[in-house]
């Protein structure tokens, strides 16, 4: 019965129910990322005639600063991603732990995410300027001011953290809290008559409890940072100062469309996609660890 | 035979209602400005005006992002489609050479008015910027950029305000005078005021030979140039360059902060927005200065004005049904009352020989056409696509971050341009 093969098994049904999402992603998924792989190869402007190239734009891009510099800074956030982490758990556990006002506390920590990534970047960039208010305040405070975003190591710190850390900070909270009151109460019950304190409890069983949750939100941080910084950057830095907030990302984007290098952008495109491939085989990996 | 006769009535009225009937799509990153000043009111009264000359004739004007990136980015995709607007602006230079393939040479279509521009804009406007090429847009106006100086700080600082600071040694001295008087000494947008300096620098140094830096036959390493680059620095670790605006958007936000007083000089442009017209009307027409750079001891060329031939221009789309007339649009805003009424209300120069205007309410505008004489090219606009966004973030890298040596900057300036 089981070597039957599935059509035989199942009928047509399936595959009737299945067919307009397989159309989607074959044409918005597949046909795309095969189309780009064959643009790298190629010099176009992203429109007229191409023409084959090769390998001509891999090796530009081996030989390019700036491709360089693109993946520094794109590891530099990945640094941030235990920080983030780190900290939703925390004030998850503390929310948890059922302090007055905390739906409050969880409303107002997640309004950044209601409001998006361009206003967020757009009301940063006020907010940090050399005129900026936050550096009004300073100054009123100290007499200096601090240069947020035309300090190099200031800036590329400014986006880690804000995006990384503060903006995912919303819905790690949502996220987690939803995981740990799926644990059982009684866990947390024996916890409190053996002792337990909140960091005892935090680690040994809040946690341990939802490993898997935590995983998927390293994961999906990975994916934020690989390949959804672009309009935050875009809309605080513009990749700047100089080249210090200029991620791989924002760099495809400056290659495609302000330098109208599609072919050659295709080729940074194939390099983010490989990172996002792998980051997809690890999640997949997760997913079927858990099933198990 | 009597139907057959109401039937090719019919069909000829209909044939006739048809044909004349026409809508013209036009793409700007112009229109949207709707403030007193802005372009969108003169265009309104062009497109009324070609409307009523042209019976059946619709303008369907539609304003696009501002943003260079973003604008271009739709035209990209407009081609990738090969279909999109009649009629769109561009930046005349590198941009329109990127775009050559779907726009329209225009020669047939203005032999009438060609002699009415400069050479230097009709040389801008042609293919790879080489005059007898294809004509592939026609100016609208014309651009430079210079620095403008609010008169009555430097008399409450005890300058003269009629003398401007043109050389090293008077530009550093009226900083430091104007800083002690606790005045803003010059009022900075990021990433462009020093870019715009940089370029009015490249024309002071290299004079009639600018173009050379894009052929190769000038290099960066030039001692004047490298010594205006090292002037910046100086003029930002000496606090003359206001470190807030290292951060501050150039567009508008430090336009408008030296429009109201702000500081005591701009790096400004000639045309379009940050200009002559806009800062005399706030600051007052006759306590407005202007001079074109700074010049250098050892520099050969003095007082050179940096110029693009033009500014914006409107080109005509090759998958447009209705090139004839799109062409005749182009020809309309460009010359004659359509030229004149666009400069008269944004204080745009016109590089139309025939409508530039007097404009004697404005001195600033006087002395700015006498140092227009000796114009030589931005080598920016004469670059590839992209070279602005890059040079901008050497500009960064160099003076803000402070990690290029006056030896870098410029190896870097070379390495990009070869490129």
């Amino acid at each position: 019965m089981h070597n039957r093969r599935g059509f035989e098994r199942d009928g047509a049904a399936p595959y009737v129910f299945l067919a307009p999402l397989l159309v989607l992603l074959a044409a918005f998924m597949i046909y795309p990322v095969v189309m780009n792989i064959i643009t790298s190869f190629t010099e176009w402007k992203g429109y007229g005639p191409w023409k084959w190239i090769w390998l001509a734009n891999y090796k530009t891009m081996i030989a390019d600063e700036e491709f360089w510099t693109s993946i520094k800074n794109t590891a530099l956030m990945v640094l941030y991603i235990p920080l983030s982490t780190i900290v939703t758990l925390l004030i998850t556990a503390f929310l948890r732990e059922g302090i007055r006002g905390w739906k409050v506390y969880r409303a107002i920590l997640y309004i950044p995410n209601l409001l998006g990534y361009v206003l967020m970047g757009v009301i940063f960039s006020i907010y940090l300027r050399d005129d900026g208010v936050l550096n009004m305040a300073i100054k009123r405070l100290t007499g200096s001011t601090i240069h947020f975003l035309i300090t190099p190591v200031l800036a590329i710190n400014a986006v880690g953290f804000l995006l990384v850390v503060f903006l995912h900070l919303g819905f790690g909270l949502i996220y987690f809290l939803a995981a740990m009151n799926g644990i059982d109460k009684s866990i947390y019950e024996a916890a409190l008559i053996d002792g337990a304190g909140f960091w005892r409890t935090l680690f040994k069983v809040s946690i341990p409890s939802i490993r898997f949750s935590v995983e998927f939100w390293v994961v999906f941080s990975f994916i934020e940072v690989f390949a959804r910084m672009f309009s935050f950057i875009h809309t605080l830095t513009q990749g700047g100062p100089g080249y210090s907030t200029f991620t791989l990302e924002y760099g495809i984007f400056i290659q495609a469309f302000s330098k109208f290098k599609v072919g050659y952008s295709s080729a940074w495109s194939v390099v983010l996609f490989l990172f996002c491939a792998m980051i997809s085989i690890a999640q997949i990996r997760l997913m079927k660890r858990r099933d198990e | 035979m009597k139907k057959f006769i109401l039937g090719l009535v019919f069909v000829s009225v209909f044939a006739v209602v048809t044909v004349a009937a026409q809508t013209l799509t036009v793409w700007d990153f112009k229109y949207s400005e709707v403030n007193a000043g802005g372009s969108q009111a003169p265009m309104k009264a062009n497109d009324a005006a070609f409307e009523k000359a042209n019976p059946g004739v619709t303008i369907n004007h539609v304003a696009q992002p501002t943003d260079s990136t973003q604008y271009y980015q739709i035209i990209q995709s407009a081609a990738t489609s090969n279909a999109g607007p009649d009629v769109a602006m561009f930046h005349p230079g590198g941009r329109v050479d990127g775009f050559a393939d779907i726009l329209v040479d225009l020669d047939p279509y203005i032999k009438d008015v060609k002699g009415q521009f400069t050479q230097a804009s009709i040389e801008m406007c042609s293919l790879n910027e080489k005059l007898g090429n294809p004509v592939k847009v026609l100016p609208l106006t014309m651009q430079g950029f210079g620095i403008y100086y609010n008169k009555a700080y430097f008399k409450k600082a005890g300058l003269d305000p009629n003398k401007a600071p043109k050389t090293a040694a008077e530009f550093l001295a009226a900083c430091e005078k104007l800083k002690a008087a606790g005045i803003v000494p010059i009022t900075t947008g990021q990433t462009y005021t020093i870019d715009f300096f940089l370029r009015c620098e490249a024309a002071n140094t290299y004079g009639p030979n600018v173009a050379g830096l894009v052929d190769g036959s000038q290099r960066f390493d030039n001692p004047v140039f490298k010594e205006s680059a090292a002037f910046v620095k100086t003029l930002i670790d000496k606090g003359y360059i206001e470190k807030d605006g290292l951060s501050r958007p150039y567009f508008m936000d430090a336009i408008d902060k030296f429009a109201s007083g702000g500081g005591a000089m701009f790096v400004g442009l000639l045309s379009d927005v940050g200009n002559w017209k806009v800062f005399s009307d706030k600051l007052g027409a006759d306590n407005l200065g202007y001079f074109p750079a700074v010049n250098f001891a050892d520099g050969t060329y003095k007082d050179q004005q940096v110029m693009q031939g033009a500014g914006i221009a409107y080109g005509v789309m090759k998958w447009s049904k209705n090139q004839k007339l799109a062409a005749a649009y182009v020809k309309f805003v460009t010359t004659g009352e359509g030229a004149k009424t666009y400069s008269a209300a944004t204080g745009a120069l016109s590089p139309n020989t025939a409508a530039a205007g007097g404009a004697t309410i404005y001195p600033v505008l006087k002395a700015i056409q006498g140092y227009l004489k000796n114009g030589e090219k931005d080598y920016i606009a004469i670059g590839y696509n992209g070279y602005e966004d890059d040079s901008n973030r050497l500009c960064d890298r160099a003076f803000v971050i402070g990690d290029l040596s006056i030896d870098d900057f410029v190896a870097a300036y070379q390495k990009l341009i070869t490129k």
